[in-house]
């Protein structure tokens, strides 16, 4: 016979390991597979992890968590051929009372899943989950492993994108290409004080800079700076991809050729080439939540705010109600879908189906709309030329041709239809 | 099963020396074009020999060649060059470099990719992430 668990988990990424904390905190016997040599070793990301969803897995996590640097300053910047338009906020309240800071899957994941051992459960690596097991009446109830097989009362799905579990028992099909983002990055190591000056940071200061635009593919480019590293990397729509025939390797190329970039990595050396997939379907999109005997909770079941790049908080949440549902069912000892219907209720509740929903025309409509992501930042781009640029003419004269260019590139109505649009969609 | 490092480790060393290191008047090294083979050889590799990517059935890469031309979407959108259209008749997996994204399996028209992860957590291991 199969050993068996309370709660079975697959993936130690945010959503698994929070469940896994949840669930043997309140005394569950919890087991977490995960297929990495040790938890992160497979797992890419920009990126930021913030801090009050950390804190609500694991209340000190300050004290020892693999923190890289306190963001204290966002920047949103718009590519256009040879020039960018930034806005940004930088504020010491973020140095004060940290809102998220940047780090490195193979480090923080691994200290993440530690907490979980912490609290009781237990952790087994370098195994592959390969299917779920079923019971007679086709009710979730075990898993099968490329060591063998264990048994649960629920299994929690949280292996990431691919979300081979879900499609595996049969409560999804293959993602579409318009829902999947291709992301590569790079991480360059520079010495620290190279970086603090370069982004004008002090101690452990950090930034991150998101980058839009400037290109025919629906794609986001990002910088974040890490203690003596910077990541980079871009990641665009799997279908714009397929259409243009860009590689991804070659937008990767493209952005760190660009000269507002170019001189961010002046000095640096290549440490690490990796590649990963982001859900961003958004709420139209989200599979099945529960079945029998079974939750799917983070990427797995499409939960990432693909507008803000929030993906780790909507994992730590929904990895959370996961665990929660675990603790209700066994309570009242039934595991079937009925039972773990709760899971979609809390979800509900929560900021993470609340936030899916209210954005979830923007994807579509943004992709269907191609003027927000090549005209308007080039048209925003030569505003600010022209604001700038000083030749001797009057300024009546350069607004006179700013307003020509827009209107003849748009059109007053177009204008007043796309800021309508985006406005109706996104507020 | 043997836990062993693929003999990629000599070469990474050689190629962190030659092209990734450089004096400091010299010009950024992301100005130099480094091939996806070359990074590909900085990632800790572990080989499973059973390949983890098969193709199911070539005739389908062919149709797909006639309809798509090269390179076909597997070959586009892989960000670790595994795929190559070879002799213009065959498609050749080098599933040793793949960096387990998914993306092939997703954008094949013809969900004609056998597609699982190494086992036992072999294939790529990141240092950062
Ligand atoms: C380029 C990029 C930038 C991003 N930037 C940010 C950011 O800045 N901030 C942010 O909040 N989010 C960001 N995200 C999103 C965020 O990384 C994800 O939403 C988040 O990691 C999801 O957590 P998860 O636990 O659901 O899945 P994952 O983190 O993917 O974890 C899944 C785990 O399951 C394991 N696993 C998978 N299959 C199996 C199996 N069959 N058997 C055993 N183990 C298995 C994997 O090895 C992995 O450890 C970014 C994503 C990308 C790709
Ligand atoms: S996309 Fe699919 S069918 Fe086409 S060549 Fe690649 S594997 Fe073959
Ligand atoms: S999973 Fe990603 S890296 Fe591997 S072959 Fe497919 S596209 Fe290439």
């Amino acid at each position: 016979m199969p050993e068996k668990f309370d709660v079975v988990i697959v993936g130690a990424g945010p959503a698994g390991v929070s469940a896994a904390i949840t669930t043997s905190k309140a005394g569950l016997s919890t087991l977490v597979i995960e297929r990495g040599d040790f938890p992160g070793t497979k797992n890419m990301f920009g990126g930021i992890v913030f801090a009050k969803p950390t804190a609500q897995i694991v209340p000190d996590f300050w004290r020892t968590a693999p923190i890289e640097r306190r963001v204290i300053e966002y920047q949103y910047w718009l590519l256009s051929g040879e020039s960018h338009v930034s806005i940004s906020h930088r504020n010491q309240k973020f140095a004060k009372e940290l809102n998220s800071f940047t780090a490195l899957r193979a480090r923080f994941d691994r200290w993440f899943a530690q907490q979980a051992e912490a609290s009781g459960a237990t952790l087994i690596t370098k195994t592959t989950v390969t299917g779920v097991l079923k019971d007679s009446r086709g009710a979730v109830n075990g898993v099968t492993t490329d060591r063998g097989e264990v048994l649960a009362n629920v299994v929690i799905a949280c292996d990431g994108v691919n979300s081979l579990i879900a499609k595996g028992a049969g409560m999804h099909e293959e993602w579409k290409p318009q829902d999947i983002a291709l992301a590569v990055k790079e991480t360059y190591s520079l010495a620290k004080e190279k970086i603090d000056e370069r982004f004008n940071l002090r101690g452990d200061e950090g930034i991150a800079i998101m980058i839009y635009g400037g290109r025919e593919e629906e794609f986001a480019g990002f910088i974040y700076t890490n203690k003596d590293t910077i990541s980079l990397g871009i990641g665009a729509i799997m279908s714009d991809l397929a259409k243009y025939k860009t590689r991804p390797q070659d937008l990767l190329e493209w952005i760190k050729s660009h000269p507002s970039i170019k001189p961010l990595l002046e000095g640096s050396s290549l440490r690490e080439y990796s590649a990963h997939l982001i859900p961003e379907g958004g709420f139209n999109k989200i599979p099945p939540l529960y079945g029998d005997g079974i939750l799917v909770a983070g990427d797995a079941a499409m939960l990432v705010n693909a507008l803000n790049w929030e993906g780790t908080n909507f994992a730590m949440y929904s990895g959370k109600f996961a665990g929660q549902t675990a603790i209700e069912a066994k309570k009242n000892g039934r595991f079937d879908s009925s039972q773990l219907a709760l899971y979609k209720q809390y979800l509900e509740e929560s900021f993470v189906l609340k936030d899916l929903k209210k954005f979830k025309d923007v994807p579509h409509y943004i992709s269907t709309h191609r003027q927000y992501l090549t005209l308007y930042p080039e048209i925003i781009n030569t505003i600010m030329y022209k604001f700038f640029e000083v030749d001797g003419r009057p300024k009546e004269d350069h607004i006179r041709e700013m307003k020509k260019e827009i209107y003849n590139r748009r059109g007053r109505i177009g204008l007043l239809l796309d800021a309508y649009g985006l406005y109706r969609r996104a507020t | 099963m043997s836990d062993q490092t693929q003999p990629k480790g000599a070469q990474q060393q050689a190629l962190r020396s030659a092209s990734f290191q450089q004096s400091p008047d010299s010009q950024s090294e992301s100005s130099q074009k480094i091939s996806v083979e070359e990074k590909l050889y900085l990632a800790k590799y572990k080989l499973d020999e059973r390949p983890h990517l098969v193709i199911y059935d070539q005739s389908i890469c062919l149709k797909c060649e006639q309809i798509n031309g090269t390179p076909q979407p597997c070959m586009i959108l892989c960000p670790a060059d595994v795929y190559k259209w070879e002799d213009g008749k065959r498609n050749v997996v080098s599933y040793d470099n793949c960096v387990e994204c998914g993306a092939c399996r997703i954008i094949c028209p013809y969900a004609n990719i056998e597609w699982k992860y190494p086992r036992w957590g072999r294939g790529l291991s990141l240092r950062y992430g």
